[in-house]
C-alpha cells in the first residue's frame, strides 16, 4: 500500500524484531516528569515548565513512532498487546488500593457517611443522572466493541464511524462528571470534607482520568485510522485500547454500585 | 533497515550514546553505576549514624539530625540501590540469557532508567535548601509522624517515592513481558537460567505491590498539602498507612533478596563445576516465595492490636516462607557437595551469602513468633535481621554478580588479591558490625533513638567500629574496580572462568567491550513489533 512503504519492506524483514534506534525522548520526558512532581511542591512555574517538557516529548515520540509503528505494526510478537494485559494488573491493584480505603472509611463512620449537615446522603441527587451517565459510559463499551469487530473484518469505515462515537461518548461522560463535581461542590462537598469528600473524590478522580487517558489512546487510534494505518490483521493498538476501555468502563460499574447505590 | 536498526545507534558518541540509548546493555551498565553512587551515599549516612552511637548523649549531632539520617539511609538503600542495581544486572543479563536482542520495550526501558537520577535528586534536595530539612519519619513513613513532620524534606519524600515507583513498575512490566515473550526458540521456562526466574518473580512483586504504595503515597501528600483526611486518625487512618504501606513493602523485600539468590544460583554451578541442584525446586521455590511474600504483611503490624486470630493466619504464613527458603539452601549445599570447588571472589562472596543470609532468616523466624515478636518488635534485634538479610543476603550477592561478570560487562578483569581481601573484611565487618545488635535488641535497645542508656555502651561501641571498618572496607572495591576498568588484564573473546559456558558469554549485540568478542547476534531471532 502507498500509504506504508516501510511496512512492505518489512514484509521481508517479517522474523526480526525490528529495534528502535536510540531515541533522545525517554531522557527528555523523564527530566520533564521529574520537573512535574518537584513543582507539585515548589510551585506552578516549575509545575509548567515540567509539563512542557512532557507535551514536547510525548509529541516527539508520536511522530517518531507514527513513522516506526507503521512500520512495524502487526509484524510480530504482540508484545503490546501483553505489555497492556499486564499493565492493567496494576491498574487492578491501584483500585484496589482506593477500594479499601474508601471501605476502611466507609466502616469506620458508621450510617453518618457521606451524609450532608442536613443529615442526607451526597449523591442522593447524583444517583439518577450519573445512572444515565453510566449508560452512556457503558455505551460506549459497547462502540467500542464494534470498532475492534469492524477492523477484524477489515472494514475502515466503520472503524473510523464507531471510534469517533466511542470517543464522543466518553467526552460526554466525562462532561457530565465535570457537572456533578461543580454541583456537589456547590453543595459544599469538597476533598477536604471529611474521609467521604477525600475517598469519593479519589476514586471518581482516578476513574475520570483514566477515562481522559482512554480518551487519549482512543484519539490517537482515530486519527492512526484516518490515516489508513489498520488492516484486517495490523490492528493491535486498536484491541489493547478497546481492552484498556472496557477495564475502565468495569471499574465504574464497580464504582457506581458501591459508591453510588450502597449495594456492597 | 538502517534507519530503525542499531546501525545508526551504534555510530552515537560521547554523552550522546549513554544519554539517548535504548540498549539493554548500556542502559544496565548505567543503573548499576547510578546504584553504587546511592550506595556510597546511603553507606555514609549509616556510618555518621553509627558514629553518633559510638556513646551515649550527643556526640556529633542532635536527634533531628539523626532521624532524618536512618530515614535516608533505609530509602537510598532500599530504592536507590539495591532495586536499581538488580534493575541493571537484570537489563544487561536478562536478554542475553534468553536469546533476546533487547528488552521488549526498549525506550521504556531507557524512561523507566531516567526517572531515577530525578526522583533520587529529589529525595535529597530539602537538604540543599535553607531552612528545609530532609524526611524524617523513618523508611516507612509511619502515619501521623510523616504527615506532622515539617518542612519540605517530606512532601518531597512522599512524592519521590512515588516517581521511584513508576519507573520501578515501568521496569518490571518491561521484565515481565521481555520475558514470557522474547525468548529464543529452545528457551523455555524450565531450562531457563535461575536468575531469570528471579528476575521474574521479582518483577511480578513489585507490579502488584507498587500501586498499592503509589496509591498510599499520593493520599498521604494530599493529607500533608491539599489538607484531605485519608488518615484520619480517628477513622484508623494510622492502621491504615501501616496495611497499605506493607502490603508494598512486604514484597519488597522479596525483591531486595530473589535477584541475589539468582546469582549465586549462577555463581555455585560456575565455580562447583556442577549443574545446579534440583533446577525444578530452585525455580519453584522463587515462585513460591514470591507469592507468599504477599500473604505475610501483617507481620509487620503484630503489636497494633489486630484482632489474634488474624495475627496467627500471618504469623503461620511466615513461617511457612522458611519451606522454599530451606529448599532453596539445601539445594545450595548440595550443589557445592563433590563439586571441583575453586574459591574466587564470586564464589566466596555466594559461599558467605549463603551463611549470612542463613542468620538473617533465623533471626526473622523469632521475630515471626507473635509473644516474641512483642517483645523485641522496635528494637536491635529488627536492625540486626534486616541487615543480615539485606547486607549478609542481598549485598554479597550483588558482589558476587559484580565480580562474576566484571569481564563480562567490562572486557577486563578485576584484581583476584584486592577482591579476596574485600570479601574477608566485608564479611568480618558485616558480622562485627550486626551480631552484637541482637544482644543489644534481647537487652531492649529501641532502634531509630539517637541516645541510649550507659549500660549499651560498649557493644554499641564494637558495632560502630565495625560499620566505620565495614564501610573503608568498600573503597577497596572502589579501587579495585576502577584501577580494573583501566588497566585490568583484557579477557578472551569468552567465558574467562571455564568450564561449561553460559548463555550471557555467547550472545550480545554491544560486544565484550574491549576484547570484541564475537558479535555475531542470536542466530535465531524471533520476530516482533513494539505496537
Amino acid at each position: 500500500m502507498a500509504q506504508h512503504p516501510e511496512g512492505a519492506a518489512h514484509a521481508h524483514a517479517d522474523e526480526e524484531m525490528t529495534l528502535p534506534h536510540g531515541s533522545k525522548w525517554p531522557i527528555i520526558a523523564a527530566m520533564g516528569v521529574g520537573l512535574i512532581y518537584v513543582g507539585l511542591i515548589a510551585g506552578w512555574p516549575i509545575l509548567a515548565g515540567g509539563l512542557a517538557i512532557v507535551i514536547i516529548a510525548m509529541a516527539g515520540i508520536i511522530t517518531e513512532d507514527a513513522r516506526w509503528w507503521n512500520g512495524n505494526v502487526g509484524t510480530g510478537m504482540r508484545n503490546g498487546w501483553w505489555g497492556v494485559l499486564f499493565f492493567l494488573g496494576t491498574e487492578v491493584m491501584l483500585f484496589s488500593a482506593l477500594f479499601a480505603t474508601y471501605f476502611n472509611h466507609r466502616a469506620a463512620a458508621g450510617a453518618g457517611f457521606g451524609l450532608n449537615p442536613e443529615g442526607q446522603f451526597y449523591l442522593a441527587d447524583a444517583v439518577v443522572k450519573t445512572g444515565i451517565n453510566t449508560v452512556i459510559l457503558l455505551l460506549s463499551g459497547v462502540t467500542c466493541h464494534f470498532a475492534h469487530t469492524a477492523i477484524r473484518r477489515g472494514d475502515q469505515q466503520k472503524l473510523k464511524l464507531w471510534l469517533v462515537a466511542t470517543i464522543a461518548l466518553g467526552a460526554v461522560f466525562i462532561g457530565g462528571q465535570v457537572v456533578e463535581y461543580l454541583s456537589l461542590a456547590s453543595e459544599g462537598l469538597r476533598v477536604q470534607s471529611g474521609t467521604f469528600g477525600a475517598t469519593f473524590y479519589m476514586l471518581t478522580g482516578t476513574h475520570g482520568a483514566h477515562v481522559l487517558g482512554g480518551l487519549g489512546v482512543l484519539s490517537i487510534c482515530a486519527w492512526r485510522a484516518f490515516q489508513g494505518q489498520f488492516d484486517q490483521k495490523r490492528h493491535v493498538a486498536v484491541e489493547v485500547s478497546a481492552i484498556y476501555w472496557h477495564f475502565v468502563d468495569v471499574v465504574w460499574v464497580l464504582l457506581y454500585a458501591v459508591v453510588y447505590l450502597r449495594v456492597l | 533497515m538502517a534507519e530503525h536498526g542499531h546501525g545508526e545507534h551504534a555510530q552515537m558518541t560521547g554523552w550522546r550514546r549513554w544519554a539517548y540509548s535504548t540498549n539493554h546493555q548500556e542502559i544496565g551498565l548505567m543503573y548499576i553505576w547510578t546504584a553504587f553512587f546511592f550506595f556510597i551515599i546511603g553507606g555514609m549516612l549509616a556510618m555518621l549514624m553509627r558514629v553518633e552511637l559510638m556513646a551515649p548523649g550527643p556526640t556529633i549531632m542532635d536527634p533531628q539530625a539523626f532521624n532524618e539520617l536512618f530515614t535516608m539511609h533505609g530509602t537510598t538503600m532500599v530504592f536507590l540501590w539495591i532495586m536499581p542495581v538488580f534493575a541493571g544486572f537484570g537489563n544487561y543479563f536478562v536478554p542475553l540469557m534468553i536469546g533476546a536482542k533487547d528488552m521488549a520495550f526498549p525506550r521504556i526501558n531507557a524512561l523507566s532508567f531516567w526517572l531515577i537520577p530525578p526522583a533520587g535528586a529529589m529525595l535529597f534536595l530539602a537538604a540543599f535548601l535553607p531552612g528545609q530539612h530532609l524526611a524524617d519519619a523513618g523508611w516507612t513513613g509511619y502515619v501521623p509522624l510523616s504527615l506532622q513532620s515539617p518542612g519540605l524534606g517530606m512532601s518531597f519524600w512522599f512524592l519521590g517515592l512515588h516517581l521511584l515507583g513508576v519507573a520501578s513498575t515501568l521496569g518490571a512490566l518491561n521484565f515481565i513481558v521481555t520475558i514470557f515473550r522474547m525468548r529464543a526458540p529452545g528457551v523455555t521456562f524450565h531450562n531457563m537460567p535461575l536468575f531469570v526466574w528471579a528476575q521474574l518473580t521479582t518483577a511480578f512483586l513489585l507490579l502488584f505491590s507498587l500501586p498499592v504504595l503509589g496509591t498510599a503515597l499520593v493520599m498521604g501528600f494530599g493529607d500533608r498539602t491539599l489538607g484531605t483526611h485519608y488518615y484520619d486518625l480517628a477513622s484508623g487512618g494510622a492502621i491504615l498507612w501501616q496495611h497499605l504501606f506493607w502490603f508494598f513493602a512486604h514484597p519488597e523485600v522479596y525483591v531486595l533478596i530473589l535477584p541475589s539468590m539468582g546469582i549465586v544460583s549462577e555463581v555455585l554451578p560456575k565455580f562447583t563445576g556442577r549443574p545446579i541442584f534440583g533446577y525444578k525446586a530452585m525455580a519453584y521455590s522463587i515462585l513460591g516465595i514470591g507469592f507468599l511474600g504477599y500473604t505475610v504483611w501483617v507481620h509487620h503490624m503484630f503489636v497494633t492490636g489486630i484482632p489474634s486470630s488474624v495475627r496467627t493466619v500471618f504469623m503461620i504464613n511466615t513461617m511457612i516462607i522458611g519451606v522454599p527458603t530451606g529448599v532453596k539452601i539445601f539445594n545450595w549445599l548440595a550443589t557445592i557437595w563433590g563439586g571441583r570447588i575453586q574459591l574466587k571472589t564470586p564464589m566466596l562472596f555466594a559461599l558467605a551469602f549463603i551463611g549470612n543470609f542463613l542468620i538473617g532468616g533465623l533471626d526473622g523466624i523469632f521475630l515471626a513468633s507473635i509473644p516474641v515478636d512483642y517483645q523485641l518488635t522496635d528494637t536491635y534485634w529488627v536492625v540486626s535481621h534486616i541487615h543480615y538479610v539485606l547486607f549478609g543476603g542481598a549485598v554479597l550477592g550483588i558482589f558476587a554478580g559484580v565480580y562474576y561478570w566484571f569481564p563480562r560487562m567490562t572486557g577486563r578483569m578485576y584484581n583476584e588479591k584486592l577482591g579476596v581481601a574485600h570479601f574477608v573484611l566485608t564479611v568480618i565487618f558485616l558480622n562485627v558490625t550486626f551480631f552484637i545488635q541482637h544482644s543489644l535488641g534481647l537487652a531492649g535497645m529501641p532502634r531509630r533513638v539517637a541516645d541510649y542508656i550507659p549500660a549499651f555502651t560498649q557493644m554499641n561501641l564494637i558495632s560502630s567500629i565495625g560499620a566505620v571498618c565495614l564501610g573503608l572496607t568498600q573503597l577497596l572495591f572502589l579501587y579495585n574496580a576502577l584501577v580494573s576498568l583501566r588497566s585490568g588484564r583484557i579477557v578472551g573473546s569468552g567465558d574467562p572462568w571455564g568450564g561449561s559456558v553460559r548463555p550471557e558469554w555467547q550472545h550480545g549485540i554491544m560486544p565484550n567491550p574491549v576484547a570484541h568478542a564475537s558479535a555475531e547476534p542470536h542466530a535465531e531471532v524471533r520476530h516482533g513489533g513494539e505496537l
